[in-house]
């Protein structure tokens, strides 16, 4: 009795460990790993989600119609742009972030028409931001006159 | 005793599978962390850019030029102000194409200030953000002649080259036959 059966399932349960030691230390290999890539996942949906919400505000803008010319996606009356202010984004915008708004004239005219509006600084850094800092940008045409056009770029800058 | 031996050998089985499966194990999991991270910011990314630089051209196109002009063996030649860039581009391979003998096509040349090639060149360089190259290119067939224009940098080899293209119909003022093509690329330099 005593050379059949305990010796072999004391030499067994030994002979077991590595194993069960591999066992232990792939589970918590393949749990961690999924952690992260389930934060890795998350933290690029976010950004990308932000971001998107950055590109939606610019075309919001791109096609703000208290300031395009007849409506046209893109081209910002030069007499209307004194409507782009805080009041007229949080009012009919609604954004619920940080903004700064830059239309720079880049044309060859003697006269440039340039326009910032922000809610507040950009910060410096992301330092207490939730979601960071998404510029992003576009091309747009300030109409003059039905002969004198400006190429600009238009620049917006979130944060949260 | 030997046989012993080989009865605990196939306990030691369960080792050799994890051994297997713990490389497996990683290379899976590794691919799949890689697919997540790029499948989303490439496609993302593609798209704006694509809507960038097609945006850039139409509002390149439809803006204005104040001023420009070009020689001719009689002299200078001042375009009607407010000409737009497309009809720069129309006029310049008008004049490559079915234009006088007279006019000096150096003229033209974007090292010449104000010169029509200058003012396409110009306008676009300030438009770019630094970290961005550019270039732009318009060609056509007319009176049994091709010109291509070429201005900007040449893209590096392994850059991501986004382009937007645009015909141009005919205006009868500057090209009376076909229209031209035009094509802008931009890319991170970077």
């Amino acid at each position: 009795m005593h050379k059949v059966y305990p010796k072999r399932a004391v030499g067994s349960f030994f002979e077991e460990i590595p194993a069960l030691f591999l066992v232990v230390v792939s589970i918590a290999l393949l749990i961690s790993s999924l952690f992260v890539t389930s934060a890795r996942y998350n933290q690029q949906n976010t950004t990308t989600n932000f971001f998107q919400q950055g590109y939606t505000f610019m075309e919001e803008i791109r096609s703000y119609k208290n300031l395009t010319y007849q409506n046209e996606p893109g081209i910002f009356n030069v007499y209307a742009m004194g409507n782009l202010t805080r009041q007229n984004i949080t009012y009919d915008l609604h954004p619920m972030f940080g903004y700064y708004i830059n239309i720079t004239d880049v044309s060859g005219y003697h006269v440039k028409y340039n326009h910032t509006v922000y809610s507040s600084p950009i910060p410096k850094n992301t330092i207490g931001l939730r979601y960071g800092i998404v510029t992003v940008s576009s091309t747009v045409d300030i109409w003059v006159s039905p002969t004198e056009i400006h190429l600009a770029k238009l620049t917006v800058t979130i944060w949260m | 005793m030997i046989g012993k031996y080989r009865k605990y050998k196939k306990a030691q089985s369960a080792l050799y599978d994890f051994l297997l499966f713990i490389p497996i194990l990683i290379v899976a999991l590794v691919i799949l962390a890689i697919s997540y991270n790029t499948s989303y910011s490439t496609i993302n990314s593609n798209n704006v850019s694509i809507q960038y630089s097609q945006e850039t051209l139409n509002s390149f196109l439809e803006s204005t030029v104040n001023y420009t002009y070009y020689s001719t063996s009689t002299g200078a030649v001042v375009v009607q102000r407010d000409i737009s860039e497309k009809n720069v581009m129309l006029l310049t391979l008008y004049l490559l194409t079915c234009g006088q003998s007279n006019v000096n096509k150096q003229s033209l040349s974007p090292k010449i200030v104000n010169s029509l090639e200058y003012v396409i060149n110009i306008t676009l360089y300030n438009l770019t953000y630094p970290q961005f190259k550019y270039y732009i290119q318009f060609n056509t067939t007319s009176c049994g002649v091709s010109a291509n224009v070429y201005l900007g940098d040449k893209p590096y080899s392994n850059s991501l080259v986004i382009t937007a293209s645009e015909y141009i119909p005919p205006n009868y003022n500057y090209l009376n036959e076909n229209g031209a093509l035009v094509i802008l690329a931009i890319w991170n330099s970077r």
